[in-house]
């Protein structure tokens, strides 16, 4: 009895040995295998079959059946532009230009990394239901209290939880290998905050 | 105090071994998650997505921009053979091993034609001979291939649902 407790206590020490470097892993690989672009993350070939085993793991917890480059550059921010995280209780203004592919589109996700129930059915902007502004940039508002929503009404924007911490994902398609080269630098959109409720 | 020090690091290898472990089998059980979510899907049947909305909870992070369809191959005893039509905005095939490895993309603008054939080959299926379409090389007998068209303003909805039903993913033997 004393033989087989002592090797339970072994068999137990070896799971939180195991849990322990599983949790330090999730939470310090996905910064080093992350490119930074000012307040946006990237794992630059997220499917990409050379990957090692912790990028491969990282990407299934985030989205699992990610493209390899060329075909998309996957962005996400949980933060603006003072590093502060995105709130719900706060009103923010995206501000980009133009990205050079086929196609791009911005849009927010709730702290479950699912899309934002909101009575619009409206979820995202792609480059082709944005409205540019007339110097060809654009600003998308995101709020998760209506008390913003008379001074941005006429504009572009999209609801997020009120509650609770929200992230933004920029999804550039087709971009091509120079893109991927210059991820560091590649001119990408702003999140600033406007105000929060009082 | 040496014997000690042994088990200690006994302990420590061992735990490691089995993190290591965990993390290189977790997107394994990742992709076998989604196919267990995909109930309607049985092996080498297409199944298509609606337009994704708030009540969508299969896959994390999913683009509201784009309308989805799957097929959960297996290719163990024969190549897999999947045709579609494609569309003249942007149309992707992109296809996914046991472990969730993107191996190959195939995208409208890599295609002249206005449909398309692709023969995808297991490590273990049995050699055929074509001539009319791709031939691509899965690392692993099963995965999955998902096609991604994009919504654009949706003005052009009808005709990316249309799209769907052009899709057939089935054995050469069937």
């Amino acid at each position: 009895m004393i033989f087989a407790r002592k090797y339970l206590l072994y068999f137990l020490i070896i799971v939180a040995i195991a849990a322990l470097e599983t949790v330090i892993a999730a939470k310090i690989y996905p910064e080093i295998a992350s490119i930074k672009n000012d307040i946006w993350r990237i794992i630059p070939s997220p499917g990409d079959p050379d990957r090692n085993i912790y990028t491969r793991a990282a990407v299934a917890t985030q989205g699992t059946l990610a493209s390899k480059k060329p075909e998309q550059a996957y962005f996400l921010t949980e933060i603006d532009i003072e590093e502060q995280p995105l709130t719900g209780s706060c009103l923010y203004k995206l501000s980009g230009e133009d990205i050079d592919s086929r196609w791009w589109s911005i849009n927010p996700y709730a702290e479950d990394g699912f899309l934002i129930e909101n009575s619009e059915k409206l979820y995202s902007y792609n480059s082709e239901t944005i409205n540019y502004n007339p110097t060809g940039g654009y600003e998308i508002y995101f709020l998760g209290n209506n008390e913003f929503i008379t001074e941005i009404s006429d504009k572009n924007w999209l609801r997020v939880n009120s509650d609770e911490n929200f992230s933004i994902a920029l999804r550039v398609y087709n971009p091509g290998e120079e893109f991927f080269s210059n991820l560091k630098r590649v001119n990408l959109p702003i999140v600033e905050k406007v105000r929060c409720s009082e | 105090m040496k014997s000690l020090f042994s088990k200690i690091l006994l302990l420590f290898i061992l735990g490691t071994t089995l993190h290591l472990t965990f993390i290189y089998y977790y997107p394994y059980f990742k992709m076998w998650q989604i196919d267990r979510n995909n109930t309607s899907m049985s092996v080498n049947k297409i199944t298509h997505g609606k337009k994704i909305d708030s009540n969508y909870r299969d896959i994390i992070r999913p683009s509201p921009d784009l309308l989805y369809s799957a097929c959960s191959y297996d290719a163990t005893y024969s190549p897999v053979i999947i045709t579609s039509d494609v569309l003249d905005t942007y149309w992707a095939m992109s296809f996914y091993s046991s472990n969730s490895d993107n191996y190959a993309i195939i995208n409208d603008m890599d295609i002249d034609d206005s449909n398309v054939k692709v023969y995808l080959f297991g490590p273990n299926s049995k050699p055929t001979k074509i001539n009319d379409g791709y031939a691509i090389f899965s690392p692993s007998n099963k995965g999955a291939v998902l096609i991604r068209r994009f919504l654009g303003n949706e003005s052009n909805i009808d005709e990316l649902y249309k799209n769907q039903d052009t899709l057939t993913c089935d054995t050469l033997d069937n």
